[in-house]
Formats: C-alpha cells, structure tokens, sequence
C-alpha cells in the first residue's frame, strides 16, 4: 500500500472559446495549466485560491467529472507502475498496446468500466446544497442511489445503510421520507455528506462544503467533517477561498493562481511565513474577527485576470509590487526551498 | 453524535408523495382562475359524455351525422324545436355543438399527448447529449418554423386527403418542435445542476440519469405548455375545418358546421345580422373551450412552476 | 456624539401563503454621526430587512407595522428628529440617494445592463441636484456668451440659456413649495386628533402632486429638436460624473463612464455602485453585504476604499454583515441580531472582548480564527421559524444559559454597561 493515495501530473483543462459563424477554435479558457501534486493517503490538503484560479475545475477534472485536456492522474497505485508509466509516456514511440495498459492505472484513460468501480472510491460534496440534492428524490433515494449504481447492496440492507449514514452525519430515521426542500442548508449539507460517504470511498474533494452556509452551521459541518475524517481515516481535497477554514481544518496547503500553483506547503508554515506574494496579499486581506489585532495590509491593485489571456511571464506580475523585468517575461516554476518541505514559484522569493 | 435539536420532529402520518400532492391541490384551488377554467371544461366533459342522453342520435350507428327536417337551404333561426338554430340544409346546430365536443376533445387531446411524446423524446436526446445531434434536430425544427403553419397544414392535409384524421396527423407532424424546444432549455439548465454531477460521481449512467434526474425535473414545463396548447390546436383544427379540410357537410365538427354557412354570414340588405346564430354559437363555443384550457394552462403554471411555487 | 438615525421599536411583517412571517420583532437601533456602525447576524436575522425598513424599501408581501424611524439631519429641531414611518413616498424619494444611500450585495443586478455607466451614476444628479446642475450650465452658457460667436450659434446658445434659466426658475419655485409643506407637516407632528390626520394625508397628497416644472417646460425637454438643449446639462453632469470616478480611484473614468456593466469586472462594478451612492454626498451610507460575493483581495479594495471614503465624503456607515472579522476590522460599534431581535449593542472592542449575551458568545467561538482552535464550539439548533416564533426569547431554545423565565417573557434591552446594551434575562437584575 502505498502512501500517496491521489497523484497529480501535469493536469491541464482547457475549455475552447469558438468565435464566428463556423464556429472556430480561437483561444482556451486556460482553468486548470499544468498541475503536479501528491495527496498522501489520510491528509487533507486544502486548495485555495480566488475565482477564476481553477481550483474547482481542478477537483472536478481529478474526479474525471470533467475530461482532462492532457496530464495523468494515478490513484492509489503503487510508485513504481507510476513510475514505469511515466517512462511509458516518456518514449513517443512506444507501441500503442503499451500505452492502452495505461488505461488500466490512470484515471483520465479508463474506460467505463473499470471508471464505474473507481467512482466507489472518489467522491465529491459540492458547494451549494440547494443545488447538489434532486429536488425530486426522497433522501432515502438519494443517498441511496450510489449504493445502487454500485450495486453494493440489496433490498433491506439498502436500508439499513442508509439508517448507519444518516446517523453518521447527525440526522434520524424520521428524515428518510421527505423532500430537500423541507431542510434547512445546513441539514441538506448534511445529507450530501452522508452521500459522498455511501461507498466507503477513501477520497473525498470537498468542494467549498461551508461557503453557502451560516457562521454558525458552517462550524457544526467542520467539525463533522473532521470528526469523520478521524473515523474513517479519509483524505480530502479541501478547495475554498476562506483562509481561515482552510486553516483550520487542513493540514496542508497548495495556493493556485490562474490555473497554476504558486505555493505549497505545510499550513502551519504557510501561515509563519508566506513565500510568495500572491500567499502574502492573501493572507493579508483576511479579515480577522479581532478588534485589537493591528496589520499591515497589502491591498493589490487592479482585478483578477481573465483565464483566456495569462499575463505573459510570472502570471502574477501585473499586480505585484515586487515585479521586476524577470518576472514579466520568463514564468517562475515551482521549485523546492529546502524550508519545512515548501516549494513556490517566483523568481524573487528569496528576497522577499 | 447529533447536536441538533429537530424542528421537524416524528415522521408525518402520511407518505411525502400525497403531501406534496394536497399542497398542489390546495393552491390549485385557491386560484380563481383555476375553478373557472376548470368549470369550463367540466362543462364540455358533460356534454361530451352524456353526449347520447342531451341529443339522441337519429341514426345510431353513426352519431356524427347531424339531423335535418328537410333541405332547406336557409338556415332556421333559434326556436322550439331546434334550440340554437339551424345551419343551411337544416342540420341541428344544438346536436352539432354537442356531439362536436367529444370531436373537439379528441383531436386536442390526441395531438397534444403525441406531441408530447415525440417532444419529451428529442428534447431529451437534444439538450442532453448536445453537440451535432442537438443542432441537427433544433434546425429540422427551424425548418418547420421557417413556413407558415396553416399553409403547411393545408398543403399536407390537401396531399394526405380531408378528413379530422388527417388533421389531427399532420397538427402532430407540426407542432413537435415547440415542445422539443421547451423541453431542451429545462434540459439544458438542468443539466448543469450538482445533482447531475453527483449522480455522475457516483457511477449512474447516462439512460438512468436521464429517466431518474432529468425527466421529473423537467416535466412540469412540458404540462404548461401541453395544457396551454390543446387550446391552440383546437383554434388550428377549427380553422383547417373552415377551410373545408375537415369533415364532410353534415357532420358535427365546429369549424365544418361555421364552413357550411360561408354564405350566409352576412344576411340579406335589410337585415344583416339575421343569421348571427351562424358564426356565433359555434365561434362562441370554440372561443369559451380555448378559453377553458388556457386558464386551467395558467393556473397549472401558477401552481407547478417551481419559481412561482414557494411564494 | 450626535444622533443621526434611530429606529424605535420596529415591526415588520410578510404576509406569505404560509403564513405571517414576524421578521422585526421591536428592533431598536441609533446611528450616530461619524461613525461606522456594524449590523451582524446570520441569514434570516432581519438585517437586511431592518435596514429596508428604515429607507422604507421593503418588498410586498412585507409591511411596517409598528415602531418608529427618526432622522435627525433635516429637521431644525434636531433634538426631536423627523418620524419617517408614515410619511409620503415623494418624500422618502428625496431622501434616498441624497440623504441616505444603499449599496448591495450583487453589483452586477444593481447595475441595469443596457445602460451606460455615465448614465446611471448621472441619474442621482439628475434628479437630486437639478438646480446646482442648472446653474453650473448657465454659468457656462454665459461664459461662452460673453466671448466671440458666430450669430447663428449665438441665438442657439441664447435660446439655450432662456430654456434653462426658466427650468430653473421652475424648480426653485417648486422647491419653495415643498420646503412650505414639510415645515408644516414637521410642525403637526407633535399634535394628534383626526382633523390633524386629515390634513397631513391632505397635505401629503398635495405634496405628491406637485409638478417640477410647468407645462411648457414639459413640452420643450420632450419636442424632438428643442430639447437638445438638455445636451448643455447632460454634459456639466457628466464632468461631475468623471470626477466622481477618479476621486473613487478608478483609473481611465472616461472610458469607463462610456462602457456597459457587464464589460467590468466584480470589483469595479461595486466601485460603480458606491460611485452611484455617493453621488450627491450623502449623510448616511447603508451597505448590505457589499463584498460578500467577491473574491478576498477583492474585498480588501472595497474595504480599504469604504475607509478611505468616511475620512472625506461620507459622515457615517451602516454595515451589514455575517462576517465577523470585517465587524472587527471597520466598524466602530455595532449590533448582534438575532432572529428579528437585537441581542446586543456595544462599541465593537467591547463586543469582542467582553460578550455578554449567549448568542453573541456563542457566534465568536464558533467562527475559525488564527490561533490553532481544536473543535470549534458550535451553538446547538437551528434558527427558527419565525412563521411560528420561540415564545418569550427567541433564541431561548439553543441557549446554554436557558433560565426558566426565557421561554415566558421577551428580555427587556438593558444598558448593563455605559454604551452596552444587552437583552438577556441574564443581566435584567443589573447583575450576573
């Protein structure tokens, strides 16, 4: 078993712009550009970033809810077949019958079948549970409608497991027969959780769970979610915009930009000391519910960039004050720092 | 494990199903659109059923043929013994309209349901496979959009051969792309819901999807327009029936029994509405049936639309 | 420090097909001058619907059922205030936009998309400061008068001039009669009786009458060529509405008074809509969840410029939240509700250091902070129903302090510290 449970290569999703009358390819919407990560087996890594940075399009398209444009996403496989595949893909002359073994361990190539039982292992709790519930469906259907497409039980034991999850996530028997619309935000959320949950998978991409929700609802859904992490020893892919919730609740943290991660690190380090800028504007504009705490803000100018046309260079340059000619023409890669394990993409992070 | 303190305590006596239903039923009823539309339509329903008992047909074995006392050309105006007049060759009018509600019936109620199935069937495969298949099928339909419907449906009824059947054929060959139109755009918004997508995640295939998520999703949009439409099919038949496509002279049908009476619409110098019976009763009947169905349409809509429906 | 706002013991009802939603449940709030004063509160609280009340904008099927909504910057008197519950909806008009702004949530649905930017910001000088905008024109007309010009264009400018000078007359003398009738209506506020009543529904159905400009004057700004002469206005306004962008820090304000909502990004588009609220300068800023839709850094700039903006142009701002890190950062003092209830009152250091109501207590623990919490602490429930409202307190079902007396009897607000008002059972001995 090995301990990287979701890993990550060079994914890119890129959604066509067509223009005219027939229809032409003219630019791409670059969502996601070239991300490589490792999701170790029981972390949760938190994802942040803000709108237009590709964090979701990233978890949707890790789940194959989305067809990558290109990249590989392995899951729970062992390092060395990751390894002989990534040799595979290496050599363009390869024979294709080598290439298609591929499809039986990366994610983005898998057929339907072998994709179908890979789906009991992955799931999602999206953001809005208004949206994420049928409106049509009794709660018993859909929470039960995983176990069935995975045909995993039958008949009362359906049932029965349907009875364990809701009293997982904190709801009771008497709600098995009614409609979403007669919860409230925080129990629907709630029954999206006990669904994701169905099939005993091992990764879970939360998907902003709390950003529609009441300060007060959203610290009940934490401390859930936690709570079952611990229980079942899950790993999620924790995406949202709230530094704060990411704080809390994940034990590392990847910063996205525009389709490209610009920092990684531990939480703890992250929070200490913020290597890249864009990491350093952020965190500084969180407001902080305490009065007395004084802090120099870093208000960025200008907005958030459109995905369709990156700036050229480092991405981040227009709105950096600390940009310099480097910056505006050759893009920073990720690279190691040699501290508590970071790595971060800008050319000047030393000096800052 | 569970902090919460439940609002919604014991499971309800009844089943969620029935609950919803009596929730649209009480709004429905609130509506005094809805008990007028309804009363109106309750009306032809009698006639149409207790067609036999209100005017008993003369030859039985075929009840369409409407009775005459001669053949007189000159139409009888209203009194003892035919209640609402006379049409040219003293065919019953009374007997024309009753026995004409269970034709009126048939052809919107035939056409619309056929529409309805040929619609559900290819705005599903429109709106939720898109690409090629949805552009193919949405300009088929422009195609029948582009040429006016009533020439079309002449032109198509002239080649098939008169006759209500053949109406009631080419109003279903005419009138599918509307529906699949409605049903691709509740499709289409639907088809980027969460719902979907989880049920994606979750390993439902795609038939499933479609029969479980998307159909009752996007049902409701179908019976407002089906509901407001028999109304409008009934105005297209009548009119083709005018026109002389419908049946032949002596049947019950209302647009055929208007057609009869092309020449005496307007009566003689000296008194020019003297045959108002003519064109007003049976024009004032397809008006009150058409007016029936669309305020039942309205009312559905009120009740069902889930934007209007929580207010 | 002054008063500027006050509400006293508000009600608000929405008759819904449910049912009666009681939404206000006597809320009582005091804005004072100069001050940034926080509104927070979960979804369902009654925020936003407190602040709809004052500026009487709330939505059919909702209704002001009691209380009272005292201003206190127009009247001569300014220890009485003006009671604006019942006044007339053309006086309400004058006051929002001029008096008092409100900026919310979605810029993008505040904006009207097929409009331009230029226009929209021009409306509220359009119709708040007509005469300063007629005059600035015929100042202009009259320096360009006095240089060299061709006849035809002289008598052009002329005929110009004479049609705004008697637009302005106009309006000078409407406002002359409006200010007569609201000194009046002002003056009958203290008495009662029926024939008191009869005549201020006389005295606001003649106000609401009133035309601002005479007939002629009519024809002349709707006749297809004359009323070019509206374009020497258009243009004095859209100077002002150029000025109004840059001194908000929005670069290129040409082009971007030009352009169409939807060819702005999130952040600017909120720029517009504050750009729009403080048009005419106004007393009282009200902003209902202005940066909850955008992104952080985002936010951060509307925050800073909002900041910016109280030291020069605005006096005061009422801000709505759930955000409890944004209280701590901008407000002075605010308020907690709860449920259609104030729960509690304080200067914002005060609230977050020295809670006392339950709620309040139970809202700052549950929020994630900086500092490594283990669990957060959550407050057991959910909020009510308030179709069918918890008797006495209403929060009292998820309190953890819960008294016998809570579920019987509504707490009195209390000033249980000089400057902190608190509604709990708690502390109505004056003790805990």
């Amino acid at each position: 078993m090995s301990d990287t449970l979701v890993d990550i290569r060079d994914l890119v999703k890129y959604y066509p712009v067509t223009a005219g009358v027939l229809r032409r390819h003219v630019a791409d919407v670059k969502a996601v550009d070239g991300v490589s990560l490792k999701i170790a087996r029981g972390e949760c890594v938190g994802l942040v970033g803000e709108s237009g940075c590709g964090k979701t399009t990233l978890g949707k398209t890790i789940l194959r809810l989305h067809e990558a444009t290109s990249g590989r996403v392995y899951f729970n496989q062992p390092a060395e077949r990751i390894d002989e595949a990534e040799r595979l893909l290496a050599q363009p002359d390869a024979s294709a019958q080598k290439k298609a073994a591929l499809s039986e361990i990366e994610v983005t190539r898998m057929d339907g079948r072998r994709l179908r039982a890979l789906r009991k292992e992955m799931q999602i709790v999206f953001q809005d549970p208004s949206n994420s519930l049928d409106p049509r469906m009794l709660i018993r259907d859909i929470i039960a409608e995983p176990l069935e497409a995975q045909r995993l039980f039958s008949g009362r034991d359906v049932d029965f497991r349907i009875l364990e999850l809701l009293d997982l996530v904190g709801m009771g028997s008497g709600h098995m027969k009614r409609y979403p619309h007669e919860f409230s935000g925080g129990q629907r959320q709630r029954i999206a959780i006990a669904r994701a949950l169905a099939t005993k998978p091992q990764f879970i991409v939360m998907d902003e769970p709390t950003s529609a929700l009441d300060v007060s609802v959203q610290a009940q859904i934490l401390n859930l979610l936690k709570s079952l992490q611990r229980e079942f020893n899950l790993t999620y892919l924790f995406v949202t915009h709230h530094l704060l919730v990411v704080k809390y609740t994940s034990d590392r943290i990847v910063v996205m930009y525009l389709g490209k991660i610009v920092e990684m690190g531990s939480t703890r380090s992250i929070f200490e000391r913020p290597l890249h800028p864009y990491t350093k504007a952020l965190l500084s504009a969180i407001p902080i519910p305490d009065p007395l705490t004084k802090r120099e803000k870093i208000v960025l100018s200008g907005d958030v960039p459109n995905p369709v046309n990156p700036p050229a260079g480092c991405r981040f340059h227009p709105r950096c004050s600390y940009a310099k000619d480097i910056c505006r023409t050759v893009e920073p890669l990720l690279e190691e720092t040699g501290i508590d394990g970071r790595t971060v993409a800008c050319h000047r992070w030393k000096e800052i | 494990m569970s902090d919460i303190v439940e609002q919604t305590k014991e499971q309800p006596a009844a089943h969620p199903g029935w609950r919803e239903f009596t929730f649209s039923m009480k709004r429905l009823f609130k509506n005094p659109l809805t008990i007028i539309g309804l009363s109106i339509i309750m009306f032809f329903v009698f006639l149409a059923v207790f067609a036999p008992l209100l005017a008993p047909p003369p030859r039985p074995f075929d009840p369409y043929l409407m009775p005459h006392r001669g053949w007189d050309m000159t139409p009888s105006p209203p009194s003892a013994e035919n209640l609402l007049g006379t049409l040219p060759s003293q065919y019953d009018i009374l007997y024309g309209i009753i026995w004409g509600t269970r034709n009126a019936f048939r052809i919107g109620l035939t056409v619309v349901a056929a529409n309805l199935f040929v619609g559900l069937i290819l705005g599903a495969i429109a709106g939720y496979f898109g690409g090629i298949v949805d552009e193919i099928i949405m300009r088929i339909g422009d195609v029948f959009y582009a040429i006016p419907t009533l020439v079309l449906a002449m032109a198509l009824v002239v080649a098939i051969g008169r006759g209500l059947q053949s109406i009631v054929i080419v109003l279903i060959i005419l009138g599918w792309p509307t529906y699949t139109r409605v049903i691709r755009s509740e499709i289409l918004v639907i088809r980027n819901m969460d719902f979907i997508l989880a049920a994606k995640a979750s390993g439902v295939s795609h038939f499933r999807i479609i029969m479980r998520h998307i159909m009752p999703n996007s049902i409701f949009s179908l019976i407002i327009v089906g509901s407001m439409n028999v109304g409008v099919t009934i105005l297209i038949a009548a009119a083709l029936s005018f026109l002389g496509l419908g049946s032949d002279t002596g049947y019950a049908d209302w647009g055929a029994m208007v057609s009869t009476c092309r020449n005496f619409i307007v009566g003689p110098p000296e008194n020019r509405l003297a045959y108002w019976y003519l064109v007003f009763i049976p024009g004032f009947t397809i008006a009150l049936f058409v007016l029936g169905w669309n305020l039942l349409g309205d009312a559905i809509r009120d009740v069902f639309d889930p934007r209007v429906r929580r207010r | 420090m002054e008063k500027l706002i006050e509400t006293k013991d508000l009600f608000t009802e929405f008759h819904t097909f449910e049912g009666v939603v009681k939404a206000l449940n006597g809320v009582g709030i005091v804005v004072n001058e100069g001050e940034t004063y926080g509104l927070v509160g979960e979804s369902g609280c009654g925020k936003s619907v407190t602040v709809r009340s004052m500026m009487r904008i709330v939505q059919a099927p909702g209704r002001i059922v009691g209380g009272r909504v005292i201003i206190f910057f127009r009247a001569e008197d300014r220890s009485r205030g003006i009671d604006i519950v019942d006044r007339s909806e053309a006086y309400m008009t004058s006051l929002r936009g001029e008096s008092i702004s409100m900026i919310f949530q979605e810029a993008s649905t505040s904006l009207n998309p097929v409009l331009s930017i230029g226009y929209q910001v021009g409306e509220s000088f359009h119709f708040h400061r007509r005469p300063q905008m007629l005059k600035e024109s015929i100042e202009h007309l009259d320096e360009e008068l006095a240089g060299n010009l061709a006849p035809l264009s002289r008598r052009w400018r002329r005929m110009q001039r004479s049609l705004l000078a008697r637009e302005l007359r106009e309006r000078e003398a409407y406002d002359g009669r409006i200010d007569e009738i609201d000194r009046e209506l002002y003056k009958l506020e203290e008495q009662e009786g029926p024939a008191v009543v009869d005549r201020k529904r006389q005295l606001n159905a003649r106000r609401d009458s009133l035309k601002e400009h005479g007939a002629l004057t009519g024809m002349a700004m709707r006749t297809p060529f004359i009323r070019r002469y509206r374009r020497r206005l258009e243009r004095t306004i859209r100077g002002h509405v150029v000025d109004l962008l840059r001194s908000l820090g929005v670069s290129n304000p040409e082009r971007i008074a030009d352009s169409h909502p939807h060819e702005l990004s999130g952040g600017m588009q909120q720029r517009i809509v504050i750009a729009i609220a403080l048009a005419c300068h106004p007393v009282l800023l009200i902003a209902d969840e202005p940066t909850s839709n955008l992104d952080v850094t985002i936010q951060a700039q509307i925050v800073e410029l909002i900041k910016q903006l109280k030291e020069t142009t605005i006096s005061s701002v009422l801000y709505i939240t759930h955000d409890l890190g944004l209280v701590a950062e901008i407000c002075d003092r605010g308020s907690v509700m709860y449920a259609g209830d104030v729960a509690e009152t304080a200067t914002v250091r005060e609230l977050f250091k020295n809670p006392l109501h339950p709620y309040t207590r139970g809202l700052l623990h549950s929020v994630p902070k900086v500092e490594q919490v283990d669990e957060l602490a959550t407050i057991p429930g959910n909020v009510p129903n308030l179709i069918v409202p918890p008797s006495g307190c209403r929060f009292h079902p998820r309190c953890p302090d819960r008294m016998d007396i809570c579920p019987k009897a509504k707490p009195p607000t209390i000033e249980y510290t000089p400057g902190h008002w608190v509604a709990c059972h708690l502390y109505t001995d004056g003790k805990k």
